[in-house]
C-alpha cells in the first residue's frame, strides 16, 4: 500500500515536471505569472530611478527618452507574454513570446543602461535590473534557455 | 557643501530608498502569490507594464 502511494506520488511529480516542460502545469503557469509580475515591478522601479535622475539633472531628457523607449518595448513584450500565459497557449507559441520578451529585456539591460552616461544613475538602474534578472531566469527556464 | 555634491547625495538617498522598495515589492509579490490566482497575478503585472507604456 505504502509503495503504491509512493509510486503514485512519484508519478504525480513526474507528470508535473513533464507538463511544466510544456508550460501547462498549473504551478508552472503560476511561476511564470509571478516571475512576470516581479519583472514588471522591477521595470517600474527602473523607470522611476531614471526619471528621478532626469528630474535631478543627472541625465539628459534624451538619455531618459532612449531608456524609456526600450522599457516600453519590454513592457509591450511583457503584456504579450502575460496574454499567452493567461490563454494557456501551447509551448511553441508561448516560447516565441518568451524569446521576444528575453530579447527586449536584454536590449534594455545592455543598450539601455549603456545609453545612460551618469555613473550613479547607471549603477542604480543596473542594480534594479539585475534584481529583476532572477525572475527573467525563471521565464527563460520555461523555454529551456 | 557645493550644490553638485548635495545633489548627488540626495540622488543616492532616493536610489537607496528605491532599492529597499524594490526588495519589499519583490517580497510582497512572492509571499502574496501563494494566495492569489494566476489571473490576479497577471492583472498586477499587466497594470505595471501598462503604466510604463502610458508614461509620457
Amino acid at each position: 500500500m505504502e509503495l503504491r502511494k509512493r509510486n503514485f506520488q512519484a508519478g504525480v511529480v513526474l507528470l508535473c515536471v513533464l507538463l511544466m516542460a510544456g508550460i501547462s502545469c498549473p504551478s508552472g503557469t503560476k511561476n511564470l505569472a509571478t516571475a512576470s509580475d516581479a519583472v514588471s515591478k522591477g521595470l517600474v522601479n527602473a523607470d522611476t530611478a531614471a526619471n528621478q535622475a532626469m528630474t535631478s539633472g543627472l541625465i539628459t531628457e534624451a538619455e531618459y527618452t532612449q531608456f524609456h523607449a526600450l522599457l516600453v518595448k519590454t513592457a509591450q513584450a511583457g503584456l504579450a507574454l502575460d496574454a499567452g500565459i493567461r490563454a494557456n497557449e501551447s509551448a511553441a507559441t508561448l516560447s516565441t513570446k518568451v524569446n521576444s520578451f528575453l530579447d527586449t529585456f536584454k536590449a534594455l539591460s545592455q543598450d539601455g543602461v549603456a545609453g545612460i552616461k551618469n555613473p550613479q544613475t547607471q549603477l542604480a538602474v543596473s542594480t534594479i535590473l539585475t534584481g529583476a534578472e532572477t525572475s527573467v531566469a525563471i521565464i527563460a527556464a520555461a523555454v529551456g534557455k | 557643501m557645493d550644490p553638485k555634491t548635495l545633489q548627488l547625495i540626495e540622488f543616492a538617498e532616493q536610489m537607496a530608498a528605491l532599492a529597499v522598495k524594490t526588495i519589499v515589492d519583490l517580497k510582497g509579490i512572492l509571499s502574496g502569490s501563494s494566495t492569489k490566482t494566476v489571473d490576479e497575478i497577471l492583472a498586477d503585472a499587466d497594470a505595471n507594464y501598462q503604466s510604463i507604456i502610458d508614461k509620457r
